[in-house]
């Protein structure tokens, strides 16, 4: 939680008070939750600066409608079942224009500018820090690669950490459905990843 | 370790759809020693184990990214120029709608959008069937036979022979002398 002073604030209190537009509780919620949103996003859709802007659309949203929610499902979920509609959204929209793959360019350019992606490792190994980055490069590309749907439920479960209840809430389907989404989403990645992931599992 | 055969095979097969949830511990007690107990005897779905959880670890340590510095002042920008007060406060109708469309999203798993068209195409047939004249038009030249005379002709039918159709003999009477007689709606 959010050090609010000194005290922990919980999420329905920073909600009752958005409610009765108190914009610097709003404003507590958009610094407790922006990175979460923010790395679900740009994993969901391939353009950083549209995923930036969807960002801010989804916190424009939970702005606009924030009276209407009613704490039935968790803060964290509301927000990123706005976030997720946003990000089908703009599936269909580019789809319709140019298509959701992502250009060989693209990704060089992720590719370059990311050293971020490094996997965090405190032994320097020049060798294993160049394997951790091809690995991570590769994780983000076996992300892309997958459907929508798969891809929003392995992000949600094995990114973000919600549990399969919520999932069901923000993905709109039955918790079987949610479970068999993540079964083939991970099975699809264990494939593309299989080769640099053999050496890793027998470290584990 | 047990020789691999086709028995074997459907039996990792089936084992192999509850490795992800083994993994997560969200199977049974039951089923989690079932698994167990075939990953025992298994190198195979022992290397699947390994080879799932350690996808799954790289998942855990996706390297996580935040927001541009200018993100925080370019939200507000835009979080003045829109007033939740009035998003607030809808239509009935603007209500309805959003209403609508969460309970069909809920059921309906993203097939929302057709459901509606479905749901809106009927109510507008509904419609359209309430608000049809009470007395449609008659088309025909000569007036359509009263109702009374046809139950007349039909009871007549069936007075003479009470084993006989009087629907049939209507069709029969009909045929006989009302065949010029338009059909009293169309």
């Amino acid at each position: 939680m959010f050090a609010l002073g000194n005290a922990m604030v919980a999420d329905t209190a920073l909600v009752q008070r958005a409610q009765a537009n108190d914009r610097a509780a709003f404003n507590e919620i958009v610094l407790r939750y922006k990175s979460k949103v923010y790395n679900f996003i740009h994993r969901m859709i391939p353009s950083m600066q549209d995923a930036e802007d969807l960002t801010q659309e989804t916190f424009v949203r939970a702005y606009l409608s924030i009276r209407s929610f009613q704490s039935r499902a968790s803060l964290n979920t509301w927000l990123f079942r706005i976030a997720t509609n946003l990000c089908i959204d703009y599936g269909r929209r580019t789809k319709k224009t140019q298509g959701l793959v992502t250009s060989l360019s693209q990704d060089a350019e992720d590719d370059d500018s990311e050293s971020q992606r490094d996997i965090p490792d405190t032994d320097y190994d020049p060798q294993r820090l160049l394997l951790n980055k091809e690995l991570g490069a590769q994780l983000e590309r076996a992300l892309r690669d997958l459907p929508e749907k798969l891809r929003t439920v392995v992000l949600l479960f094995d990114v973000e950490g919600l549990p399969y209840d919520e999932i069901a809430v923000i993905a709109g389907c039955p918790l079987g459905t949610v479970k068999s989404r993540l079964f083939n989403a991970r099975a699809a990645l264990r494939e593309k990843l299989g080769p640099y992931l053999s050496g890793r599992s027998n470290d584990s | 370790m047990i020789p691999f055969n086709k028995n074997r095979k459907s039996e990792c097969e089936a084992f192999r759809a509850l490795l992800s949830e083994y993994i997560d511990n969200t199977l049974s007690a039951h089923e989690a020693w079932e698994v167990e107990k075939h990953l025992t005897d298994c190198d195979a779905c022992t290397t699947e184990v390994r080879m799932i959880k350690a996808t799954v670890q790289l998942l855990h340590n996706a390297p996580r990214r935040d927001t541009s510095d200018t993100f925080m002042a370019s939200l507000h920008a835009r979080l003045d120029t829109v007033d939740p007060t009035i998003a607030g406060e809808q239509s009935l109708l603007g209500r309805l709608r959003s209403w609508f469309s969460i309970g069909m999203n809920s059921f309906a798993g993203g097939r929302g959008p057709a459901l509606s068209l479905g749901v809106a195409v009927c109510a507008l047939a509904l419609l359209l069937i309430a608000n049809r004249p009470a007395e449609p038009p008659i088309v025909a030249t000569q007036p359509a036979p009263a109702v009374s005379d046809t139950v007349h002709i039909s009871i007549a039918a069936s007075a003479g022979s009470p084993f006989s159709d009087p629907a049939a003999d209507n069709l029969e009477l009909r045929a006989a002398g009302h065949s010029g007689r338009a059909p009293s709606s169309l």
